[in-house]
């Protein structure tokens, strides 16, 4: 089976808004976020894509928009299928797959904690990896990690013999930006 | 003529207790970093560590060494102090790799800590991104060499410089507790009045 | 009157028993554990924002970093990623060393995962033993990348260099001293009636439960289901080589360990087709300059088999010069979290950890 029917065959009853076709086994398609948990069920009942391999999240901060895309796997026919949804940024939440597919559990729960996206349904959504951590959600991209750095570390003082004998500054001894040509 | 007899003794007698004091250490099994995967063949029969007299053992209460193996994420210092707390002087911390040095490969990440000097005294630095097991016996052979000569005396900065590094680890980790008396100890062992 | 009370037991961070750092929080009555929580992220450096300020070709030496026993799935899942967006196509030979490195290094973290296996049940033979196997394979690395544990070999476009003179003898030998040293290991371990004894019943995995809860991997080749990366959705060279794929239909801690063996036999043989194989021809396709190039915009979604498991990488560049975003996915994330919860439910305390390192649940790929 090529991965261009099942895509027609989920055309007949949902909305599919683009479809990016890389080979014959391997597609990603863009649909509505009303219509997530329905699209999953189908996939999961009537078309044998049992395994959900990974739950992936961009941030898109010049649209206002989160992405999410849910690759699906199906052993029986070895296709892979990505499927996206665009959600506000402002208002960020969306409904839990957790009871259609079981790995959702963690997959959601890690890009919570990295990305500030509410998954309403999940139980479990206490930190995993940033316990003792107070800032905002880092996986944005309004947080400038660098800037944080330098905030809160001390670099080492590097002043050795051979620059103070030549009469090198220390200053000039640190590496700045160097301007990518 | 009695006193200098008793002098000498002394003298003598530390000369022979360095002696063997660095040729049976035990080194505290705790895998810290990504540099944590090179130490199983540094202690297996290939390149057999124990033929030095270091020995992995797993309580801090009875370890001499800490062996950073690489970076450590912010969540990871708060437990690495206190089990440097916990073990009995003297004690010696041996960096391994970059990161302990200036940060290493994840200099500009929010989460790993830069410099480890700041927060526990360190003896000697190991080179390297990692460090084969052949940089690790010459980096350990160094600090015996140093037990040996009586120079490897950073455990007691710990205690006279206390303030400053109880200060650097509030600064990054907010106020935690420790169980240790820092102040107690060190009148124990002579380092403060 | 005895009155039964739970107890809460804390295994941190720095413990023999816990396979890398990671803590479990155990709710226990007696010996029996009633409920798990596992607490990761002691390793945490943030690699996927660390990969957004690095141009493309400086993430290489970082990309690696992230899976420590077997970084090499890293390096050739950034390196797909890299050519589905640029639609680039790599020379035969490459595809050949790529899979080559790939199986070397699948066969060094299978060594070193019995040696904790058994290492738990008491028998320390055996990590001297497979450890110091293993130290063979990282010299063939030293020879042919120079350096033992990350490589940075495999690049976008190919590999770095070709093979140096006399490595696929050297490469045959070593397969050869590995192959003779596979039966003294069955006869320490796996006819060890103290390790079946142990090992054999526990923490069993059925099969719908394994698909249910997203098993992938060896662990899922141990409950019967013959179902790996190479052959359904195949890569590299792999579709030009003949190999089977080992299944056993216990799903307990014994057929993990005993998976892990079969492998090792048959990625030996995979090697010893790959070195007989190999066309001659380039092995690093043309590449702009890689100060300056930008990969077009696009989105995509890469798998490999890694030697824990299933290992993606989704993908998306908006045609700059650096990555917009990486989204890993390690193995780990499902074996060492709700499934490794889920197992030790009901379990004594004497094996939580032989099941943690059956399930070999790898922490900084979950914690990244």
């Amino acid at each position: 089976m090529k991965v261009s029917e099942i895509i027609y065959e989920i055309k007949k009853h949902f909305d599919v808004l683009s479809i990016d076709e890389k080979n014959e086994k391997y597609a990603q398609i863009e649909i509505n976020e009303k219509d997530l948990r329905n699209v999953l069920l189908h996939c999961k009942h009537n078309m044998n894509f049992i395994h959900l391999s990974a739950i992936s999240s961009v941030d898109y901060i010049k649209d206002n928009k989160f992405s999410l895309v849910y690759n699906l796997f199906s052993y029986k026919e070895s296709i892979l299928l990505g499927i996206k949804i665009l959600i506000n940024r402002e208002k960020a939440e969306i409904a839990t797959i957790n009871d259609i597919y079981h790995p959702a559990i963690f997959f959601e729960r890690d890009i919570h904690e990295m990305l500030g996206i509410n998954f309403i349904g999940n139980n479990h959504l206490e930190k995993f990896i940033l316990d003792e951590w107070d800032g905002p959600p880092p996986m944005r991209k309004d947080f400038d990690t660098l800037e944080y750095v330098n905030d809160t570390f001390d670099w080492y003082e590097y002043d050795p013999e051979w620059a103070k004998k030549l009469g090198i500054k220390k200053e000039d001894l640190a590496g700045e930006e160097m301007e990518i040509l | 003529m009695s006193n200098k007899k008793i002098v000498d003794q002394k003298a003598a007698w530390n000369h022979v207790y360095r002696r063997l004091n660095k040729r049976s250490l035990w080194m505290l099994h705790y895998c810290t970093g990504c540099g944590a995967v090179e130490l199983p063949p540094t202690m297996t029969s290939r390149w057999d560590m124990s033929r030095f007299g270091v020995a992995p053992m797993v309580t801090p209460r009875q370890a001499d060494i800490l062996l950073i193996t690489g970076y450590l994420a912010k969540k990871s210092l708060k437990r690495v102090i206190l089990t440097y707390e916990q073990m009995q002087s003297p004690k010696w911390v041996v960096g391994f790799g970059s990161c302990t040095i200036n940060g290493g490969m994840y200099w500009d990440s929010y989460s790993t800590i830069k410099q480890l000097s700041e927060y526990i005294p360190v003896d000697i630095y190991i080179a390297g991104c990692m460090p084969q097991p052949e940089a690790i016996i010459h980096g350990f052979n160094v600090l015996l060499d140093k037990i040996n000569n009586g120079t490897a005396n950073a455990w007691k900065d710990y205690y006279i410089n206390y303030k400053k590094y109880r200060e650097n680890q509030v600064k990054v980790l907010g106020e935690f507790v420790t169980n240790t008396d820092i102040e107690k100890e060190a009148r124990y062992y002579g380092v403060v009045k | 009157m005895s009155e039964k009370r739970e107890y809460t037991l804390y295994i941190g961070p720095n413990h023999p028993g816990i396979e890398g750092n990671y803590a479990l929080r155990l709710s226990l009555e007696g010996d029996i554990i009633k409920k798990c929580n596992t607490e990761g992220g002691f390793l945490h450096r943030g690699f996927e924002k660390l990969m957004e300020q690095r141009l493309w070709i400086q993430n290489i030496a970082i990309v690696c970093r992230i899976c420590v026993p077997d970084p090499d799935p890293n390096e050739n899942n950034y390196a797909r990623c890299i050519e589905a967006l640029s639609g680039m196509e790599i020379p035969e030979r490459a595809k050949f060393i790529r899979s080559l490195v790939l199986e070397l290094s699948r066969i060094g973290s299978h060594l070193f995962t019995l040696g904790g296996i058994a290492a738990t049940t008491g028998i320390y033979t055996m990590p001297n033993w497979s450890i110091a196997a293993r130290d063979r394979i990282l010299e063939l690395f030293e020879a042919l990348t120079g350096g033992r544990v990350y490589h940075l070999y495999t690049v976008p476009g190919g590999v770095r260099r070709d093979l140096p003179n006399g490595f696929k003898d050297k490469v045959l030998k070593t397969m050869d001293y590995i192959e003779a040293r596979l039966p003294e290991y069955d006869s320490l371990v796996f006819e060890n009636p103290v390790f079946v004894q142990r090992t054999r019943g526990t923490a069993v995995i059925s099969k719908e439960t394994a698909l249910e809860w997203g098993v992938t991997g060896p662990n899922l080749r141990a409950c019967g289901i013959a179902e790996d990366v190479r052959k359904n959705q195949t890569y590299e060279a792999y579709d030009q080589i003949d190999f089977n794929i080992p299944t056993f239909d216990g799903g307990d801690c014994y057929d993990r360990a005993r998976i892990r063996r079969a492998e090792i036999a048959e990625s030996i043989n995979i090697v010893r087709q790959l070195i007989n194989k190999m066309p001659e021809g380039p092995v690093w396709a043309k590449i702009p300059n890689p100060l300056k190039w930008k990969v077009p915009a696009g989105e995509v979604f890469i798998r490999t088999e890694s030697s824990k498991g299933e290992y993606g990488y989704y993908m998306v560049s908006d045609g700059g010069r650096k990555p917009y975003r990486v989204n890993v996915k390690g193995a780990s994330m499902t074996h060492g979290t709700f499934v490794l919860e889920n197992m030790l439910k009901g379990a004594r305390i004497e094996d939580a950890s032989l099941i943690m390192f059956s399930l070999d649940a790898c922490p900084p790929e979950i914690d990244r």
